[in-house]
């Protein structure tokens, strides 16, 4: 016994050595970055900073929130990660319960509509001209409508409907409940942990989403704060891709600046996880296979 | 009877007055004509819709420009996706041979600009005034169209090239190198002097090295090679492009830097892309580079080390001679697609047409996009020379910089005429000088000329080029680090290029080349 008692305290030394290590190893781009982003641009170029901020400074967090493409584009992604995720949620509500039910007729039409557009998807271009015929484009519904239902989203929530009790149903259809009611009272409140993961999958889509924007949408006040990080984290190597002809804005970003984008552009949605983590593994799992 | 006719003398005056006035608020009233256009952005310049220089071509020209902006890094894919769903607007800005113009010109997405000539009379004077005849022809699709009209440059700037570290010049007592082999000499000495230092590095990775050195060594390969096929180069002598990657003009470049490597000159992460070129400069880490001139100032600002002080210098003279990477006179420039044609009519394409030209190549909408307005951004001396306002002069940014930034006189994507002598009142004295001395020896060889491709053959050569270009990189590191040795190995390396079509490739780009 006390020998079992001490393996297992060396396996925990070492387990927990290893997953310090690499728990390290995922933190250390993060912290690099931060600390970057705090330290001055002298500091930077010399090499000095490596885990804590050399020569502290709110510098570069205070250039970056004075360029108001930032400001503009953060508001967006805002905009479009909060309204996306709550149009997506409810859609995918409303299209997940009956579908649940296997008396709907015409279900499994649906159902192959579904899983057909899943694999086969129009592709950029034809989407595009949809949404510009729509005339959609350049307004805040092409980001919002076009991905209200996600088809994969869309089957996880399905299958933890189908996983609920009958019972409970019934029993609340013999107390008179309709069904938009039984879907806001019962449904969705048992869902909680289903939704919860999906809001998680569908707010890190909108908020991380940069190529759409740049598609769907012609300017700057509508682009989302992706693109320009986008932009401004690929100016080095753009500098290192012009092989033509003279002048031409060869200057590059400060790595303090490029850092403070990535911080302020990552930080929100680091946030979000701690919050919806007792959902999330559940959500993950419980959808998957119909009890 | 003298009456009636003084009457109606009066009368047809005041009808005269009044038509001659009604012309005039006609004119005076005349709705400006309302041009969309594309704009690049590029993250170290945010646009500004109210920048001086947009606003005083309004005025110039008598338009109303929106700007739909398009990040710089993603530029192609969004004029792709614009074409293609027919949404672009009304004329493309920043448009260049090398991306979208072939694939679209050929596709009809475009509109033939040499149907419509005399829309643009500025721009051919230039053309004519700068003997540019045979840079437009080369612009030519082999239809025989021409669907942009190019910005123009008199004469390519030598705006970056070798830079070494002069206080260690000093210091050690060395002249400034001239060729490869005195450079490789100088290295070996700041190496002597600071052992841990790898002297040679290169700016974000090795493409911006290769490109500004492969010259004076008779070749242009890799990403950006100059006649953009990454494994061949093109012979001035000839007119015919050969295999660069597998002549005897590479294995000599090769040698050059498989030396410096051995010997612990060139930085040993040369091939890894990276943002720490300024740290190692300005740390004494490396002492010499291949960079941009306006690069350096942020180097000496940032370092601490006492009397840092970096040179930009003429090309280097290799085994062919002394010459920097190749440069266009011709660059990005004004499309106009097919769609805004049926969308806006052929009048209003002409006059949109002619308005770009009035507002870009005619010498005040030129000099307005370089120096700004005259009175506001700058004044004449005595002499006629510029003098930039205080703001400007003040600026930490420098002229060239700031002028973007305040005024966005000289961004690229807005500016489409350079003249070498009025760009160099941006800079200080010894740029201008430098630029004299790489023009004087003849230290910048022009671009290769295009190869006219049908669509098919454009696929073709991307097809056999694939292979080519994974095979030459793979290949160039490992005889660089000396896993393969350039002198045993070398016969491996062609018969491979070779197997994969190298040899092809290379007919492929001459038979274009004589079309």
């Amino acid at each position: 016994m006390r020998d079992k008692s001490t393996g297992y305290r060396i396996f925990s030394v070492i387990n927990v050595g290893f997953m310090l290590c690499v728990l390290f190893i995922c933190l250390y781009p993060f912290i690099y970055m931060l600390a970057i982003s705090l330290s001055s641009a002298r500091a930077v170029i010399n090499g000095w900073v490596s885990f804590v901020p050399v020569e502290f400074t709110l510098d570069s967090y205070k250039m970056i929130i004075s360029h108001t493409q930032f400001r503009i584009g953060y508001t967006n992604t805002i905009i479009y990660t909060i309204g996306g995720t709550l149009i997506a949620l409810t859609l995918m509500c409303l299209m997940a319960y009956p579908l649940s039910k296997t008396f709907l007729r015409g279900r499994g039409i649906l159902m192959k509509l579904v899983i057909f557009s899943m694999f086969f998807a129009g592709g950029m271009i034809p989407n595009l001209m949809l949404v510009i015929w729509l005339k959609l484009n350049n307004t805040i519904w092409a980001m919002l409508l076009p991905f209200a239902i996600s088809q994969f989203n869309l089957i996880i929530l399905i299958n933890f409907f189908r996983s609920l009790p009958d019972s409970i149903e019934e029993a609340a259809v013999i107390d008179g409940m309709g069904y938009f009611g039984i879907l806001a009272k019962i449904v969705v409140p048992l869902s909680m942990p289903a939704i919860a993961t999906i809001a998680l999958y569908t707010a890190v889509f909108f908020w991380n989403d940069w190529f759409y924007s740049l598609i769907y949408m012609n300017s700057n006040e509508r682009y989302s704060v992706m693109v320009y990080l986008r932009n401004i984290v690929s100016g080095q190597s753009m500098a290192g891709a012009a092989a033509g002809t003279g002048s031409s804005e060869r200057t590059t970003v400060y790595a303090t600046l490029r850092a403070t984008s990535i911080i302020l552009t990552s930080l929100p949605i680091i946030i979000l996880y701690p919050f919806l983590q007792r959902f999330f593994v559940k959500g993950l799992t419980v959808g998957s296979v119909k009890g | 009877m003298k009456r009636n006719r003084m009457l109606s003398i009066l009368c047809c005056a005041a009808l005269l007055a009044a038509s001659l006035a009604g012309i005039v608020t006609a004119t005076a009233e005349e709705a400006p004509l309302e041009i969309r256009l594309t704009y690049s952005d590029n993250p170290t310049l945010p646009f500004d819709p109210n920048w001086l220089a947009i606003k005083e071509a309004e005025k110039l020209t008598n338009t109303k420009l929106t700007f739909e902006i398009i990040p710089n890094t993603d530029w192609t894919e969004k004029i792709r996706a614009m074409l293609n769903s027919g949404t672009a607007p009304d004329a493309l800005l920043y448009v260049n041979a090398a991306t979208t113009y072939a694939e679209f010109g050929l596709n009809g997405a475009l509109v033939p600009m040499n149907n419509y000539k005399e829309q643009w009379p500025n721009y051919y004077k230039l053309v004519e005034d700068w003997g540019m005849e045979a840079d437009i022809q080369d612009r030519y699709l082999i239809d025989g169209n021409l669907y942009y009209m190019s910005e123009l440059y008199d004469f390519p700037f030598f705006d970056a090239g070798p830079i070494i570290r002069t206080d260690l010049l000093e210091k050690f007592g060395l002249e400034v190198p001239t060729t490869f082999d005195e450079l490789y000499e100088v290295a070996k000495v700041f190496k002597a002097n600071y052992p841990d230092s790898y002297p040679i590095t290169n700016l974000v990775d090795e493409r911006v090295t290769y490109r500004m050195t492969m010259p004076s060594f008779g070749i242009s390969l890799g990403v950006n090679a100059s006649n953009g096929t990454h494994v061949t180069s093109y012979d001035y002598a000839t007119g015919q492009t050969f295999a660069g990657a597998t002549s005897e003009l590479y294995r000599e470049y090769l040698r050059y830097l498989a030396k410096c490597y051995a010997e612990g000159l060139y930085d040993p992460e040369f091939a890894n892309a990276s943002d720490v070129w300024a740290t190692k400069l300005s740390t004494g880490a490396a002492s010499i580079t291949w960079a941009y001139y306006d690069q350096l100032g942020g180097l000496v600002a940032n370092s601490t080390i006492d009397g840092i002080s970096f040179g930009m210098f003429p090309p280097l003279e290799g085994p062919v001679g002394a010459y920097h990477q190749p440069k266009s006179r011709t660059g990005n420039g004004i499309a106009i697609p097919a769609t805004t044609l049926e969308r806006r009519g052929e009048e209003d394409v002409k006059a949109i047409m002619s308005a770009l030209d009035k507002m870009f190549f005619s010498p005040e909408g030129s000099e307005l996009w370089c120096l700004g307005v005259e009175g506001v951004t700058f004044t004449r001396d005595a002499d006629g020379d510029v003098v930039f306002n205080d703001e400007i002069l003040a600026s930490p940014d420098g002229p060239y910089k700031a002028m973007q930034l305040l005024y966005g006189c000289g961004t690229a994507p807005l500016q489409l005429v350079w003249e070498n002598a009025r760009e160099m009142y941006k800079y200080d004295e010894y740029y201008g000088e430098v630029n004299a001395i790489v023009a004087e020896m003849g230290g910048i060889q022009s671009v290769p000329p295009a190869p006219k491709f049908t669509p098919d053959e454009t696929e073709e050569v991307n097809f056999i080029k694939a292979p080519l270009v994974d095979m030459f990189n793979t290949w160039t590191n490992e005889f660089i680090r000396g896993t393969k040795s350039i002198e045993t190995d070398w016969d491996t390396f062609v018969a491979e290029m070779e197997a994969a079509g190298i040899n092809d490739l290379v007919d492929y780009y001459n038979i274009g080349l004589s079309k």
